[in-house]
């Protein structure tokens, strides 16, 4: 889970974009740039969770309007906004939109730093929930029964008792769950379950 | 010591100096000296000078007289001296209006130039805790005078400059001699002291006080081995009163610069004061140096029955102009109202369109500026961290995240510029749209007419209002109909305009669709209708569909800008209702 994600850079200053490009690898990142909202929509992988760097002003569609765009396609991404001229009402805004963080040029390279790691954890906080999500679709009705009870903290003879079934047949079951989440144990399955649930 | 008085004024109604004096070429001579340290220390000073003078010219007879800068303002205004030796600062306020010619400027320290010889320097004792002169605030400062030029009228700007406000500090002018002043500070019954350059330095020398005692709050450059706390100024200056001849100027100025000042002063050529003249400028004083309220009421008081008539002139004048209004009033004050009303909406209007146009710029400025800054950062910073971990000790790391520093102070000025320049909006209030389209249409009026322009609305439902703020929405409306209005001037054509309001799909939210028949946009301009700084008009900047955007998105709303098929101009803008419950 921890291999570094990618920065999607979106600004239409191709002078400003190469600078950025040289820090964000100086600080040991993977860069790709874009010069237009259009181009990354288009262009990005948006399954792939990753950090943008938004700038706010871009010809064609602006800013607001391609972070608009990306709740809208539940994209896995930590977007930080950039602006120009530190706007009070634009980065409350934004933030509301979700932004993880607004950062006013020149930026930084520590704040910079600082923002990326909140996106990172963003992205992956919600690659990872949406994991588990998809996984947890593929249990039956029975399997996630069993689940959510291993959840609760019961023991297999507990479940037995309340499902009215086998304590073999409860052991079956809740060996396939930890298979099918992709949990070591029943303790992990227990953690994930709760983190679904939440 | 007493301090000397004024020179004894004349009778109020004395001649003026142009009226009473023959030319002197002979006789009697009066020098006014300016005696800072007191009448008997002055022409001990100078008696060497002045013999030597006398001697070389035997046809006169010289007499000095020690004075105060008020006695030497007195006595040249009433041509009771021949001649002045004073600073510059007073030849400056006296030289003009008197016609004094300038002779010599004197050479006081052989070590220094004549160009700068003077200035100020602010004394403290030596174990007080002050450093700076900012920390004086409040506490008691001594000077001579406050026209004292080698003193406080020098020391005045540096303490602006250091932040201290001149009212914010209680001064005491003491009048001569400055050896009165040093004994007060010495005793602590003052915390600081005004004192011209090399006075207290000479005090020493004369064995009067110990040199360890005083601490200079010194800024500037020493002068001749004396601290100084201002810039320098010229030296003082001997000067000849316009009635003296031109032979007996002409030998007194000769015999100056010849001096060879083993005993006596030495002299050098007249140097000049312009940046005397400049300070006073920036001090704005008078001619005379008196303060502008007591010259008013000399002038008031001189020609009282002027002021008088011209009072009674006014009163009818205001009499007659009510009179005016009233018959004014009677004939239409409706009309008048509305006039006015409308006249000042517009200026309002106006005003807001201006400010949004600079704040506008200015941010369009910042962000174009901020770019090149953000990409000098970022170079620093990626430079810097690609040299921690590749040469940890390499000199360059300092200087680039310097620039990385200077790149980001840069930006704060901008932003700070920027800041300035934005007004607040303030809160937004329920506006009826019927009510807001007829104010509309009413100030974009004779424009609609002279342009054979039609403008027609429907709102659905009629009591549609919308929430924001009156005076932007007016703005939004005007720029949109006077960009249409443009369209139909350009085009030289007449049409019509329709604006359609209704709710819009969005709950919460009014749409207006503004329409026209005057051609449409460009597809120029279609591809990038809100970029600032383009323009298809000769005149504008092309910054009202930018502002039109920006003051919408400040009261939560939006535009986007097509055309219609029928050949025009399509304007869709959402703005929030006032109906929901927000």
């Amino acid at each position: 889970m921890s291999e570094t994600l990618a920065v999607h850079l979106v600004d239409d200053d191709a002078g400003v974009a190469e600078a950025c490009r040289y820090l964000l690898e100086g600080l040991g990142l993977a860069v790709i740039d874009w010069r237009s909202g259009e181009d990354f929509l288009a262009g990005a992988n948006l399954d792939e969770p990753a950090a943008v760097l938004l700038d706010m002003r871009l010809p064609g569609i602006d800013g607001r309007a391609v972070h608009e765009r990306l709740r809208a396609a539940d994209a896995c991404l930590g977007v930080i906004i950039l602006t120009g001229h530190g706007d009070i009402d634009m980065a409350v805004e934004s933030m509301k939109r979700g932004a993880v963080d607004f950062l006013q040029k020149p930026v930084g390279a520590r704040a910079m730093e600082r923002a990326l790691d909140s996106a990172f954890a963003r992205a992956r906080q919600c690659a990872g929930d949406r994991r588990i999500r998809d996984l947890a679709a593929t249990l039956s009705e029975r399997e996630r029964e069993i689940a959510r009870w291993v959840s609760e903290g019961l023991t297999n003879r507990g479940i037995a008792e309340a499902l009215h079934i086998a304590v073999r047949t409860v052991e079956v079951h809740r060996s396939r769950v930890v298979e099918k989440m992709g949990a070591a144990n029943s303790a992990e399955l227990a953690a994930l379950w709760q983190r679904l649930e939440a | 010591m007493a301090l000397l008085g004024p020179v004894a004024a004349t009778a109020a109604h004395a001649l003026d100096s142009d009226g009473g004096h023959a030319i002197v070429n002979a006789g009697d001579v009066t020098v006014g000296i300016l005696a800072p340290r007191g009448e008997a220390h002055t022409l001990a000073q100078w008696q060497a000078t002045l013999d030597a003078l006398g001697d070389a010219i035997p046809r006169i007879t010289l007499t000095a007289r020690a004075m105060t800068l008020d006695g030497i303002a007195a006595a040249v205004a009433q041509g009771e001296v021949d001649f002045v030796l004073t600073n510059p600062g007073q030849f400056v306020l006296l030289g003009t209006p008197y016609a004094l010619s300038w002779l010599a400027t004197l050479r006081s320290n052989p070590a220094n130039s004549a160009r700068a010889a003077l200035g100020s320097v602010l004394w403290v004792r030596a174990e007080s805790p002050y450093r700076r002169a900012e920390q004086l605030t409040g506490r008691r400062i001594v000077a001579v005078h406050e026209r004292a030029f080698g003193g406080y009228l020098l020391m005045r700007p540096e303490l602006q400059a250091a932040g201290v406000d001149s009212d914010e500090i209680a001064v005491d002018f003491l009048g001569y001699p400055v050896d009165a002043l040093v004994y007060q500070l010495r005793d602590g019954q003052a915390e600081a002291a005004i004192m011209p350059v090399c006075m207290l330095e000479q005090m020493v020398s004369e064995g009067l006080v110990r040199r360890d005692d005083f601490r200079a709050l010194a800024t500037d450059e020493p002068l001749g081995g004396c601290v100084s706390s201002t810039p320098a100024y010229p030296d003082w200056t001997f000067a000849a009163l316009p009635h003296v001849s031109e032979a007996l100027t002409g030998d007194v100025a000769r015999r100056l610069l010849a001096m060879d000042g083993e005993d006596t002063a030495r002299w050098g050529a007249p140097v000049s004061a312009a940046r005397v003249a400049t300070l006073f400028d920036d001090l704005a004083l008078h001619l005379l140096g008196e303060p502008l309220s007591t010259r008013l009421m000399d002038a008031l008081q001189r020609y009282w029955h002027y002021s008088v008539a011209a009072l009674v002139l006014l009163a009818m004048a205001l009499m007659y102009h009510a009179w005016l209004q009233r018959k004014a009033r009677r004939h239409g004050r409706a009309l008048e109202a509305t006039q006015l009303a409308l006249r000042e909406r517009e200026r309002e209007l106006a005003d807001a369109q201006s400010l949004n146009v600079s704040g506008e710029l200015a941010t369009t400025l910042a962000h174009e500026l901020n770019q090149p800054l953000a990409a000098i950062r970022h170079y620093a910073e990626g430079s810097v961290l690609r040299l921690q971990r590749e040469a940890p000790d390499s000199p360059l790391l300092e200087p680039l995240s310097r620039i990385g520093h200077e790149a980001d102070r840069g930006a704060g000025i901008i932003d700070q510029a920027r800041q300035w320049i934005r007004r607040d909006a303030p809160a937004p209030e329920r506006l009826p749209l019927h009510g807001l389209l007829d104010h509309v249409r009413a100030l974009a009026q004779p424009r609609l007419k002279r342009l054979d322009v039609a403008l027609d609305r429907s709102i659905q439902p009629d009591n549609l209002a919308v929430l924001g703020n009156r005076l932007a929405m007016e703005q939004v409306l005007g720029n949109l109909i006077g960009n249409s209005l443009d369209a139909f001037e350009a085009a030289d054509r007449c049409g019509w305009i329709h604006i359609d309001a209704r709710r819009a799909a969005d709950p919460g939210q009014v749409t207006l669709t503004i329409r026209d028949n005057a051609g449409g946009f460009s597809p120029e301009r279609l591809a990038r209708p809100f970029m600032p700084l383009d323009t298809t008009r000769a005149q504008g900047m092309g910054l009202g569909l930018v502002i039109t955007r920006r003051l919408l998105q400040r009261q939560g709303g939006d535009i986007s800008v097509g055309n219609h098929a029928r050949g025009g101009a399509e304007i869709t803008v959402r703005i929030p209702s006032a109906e929901a419950s927000q």
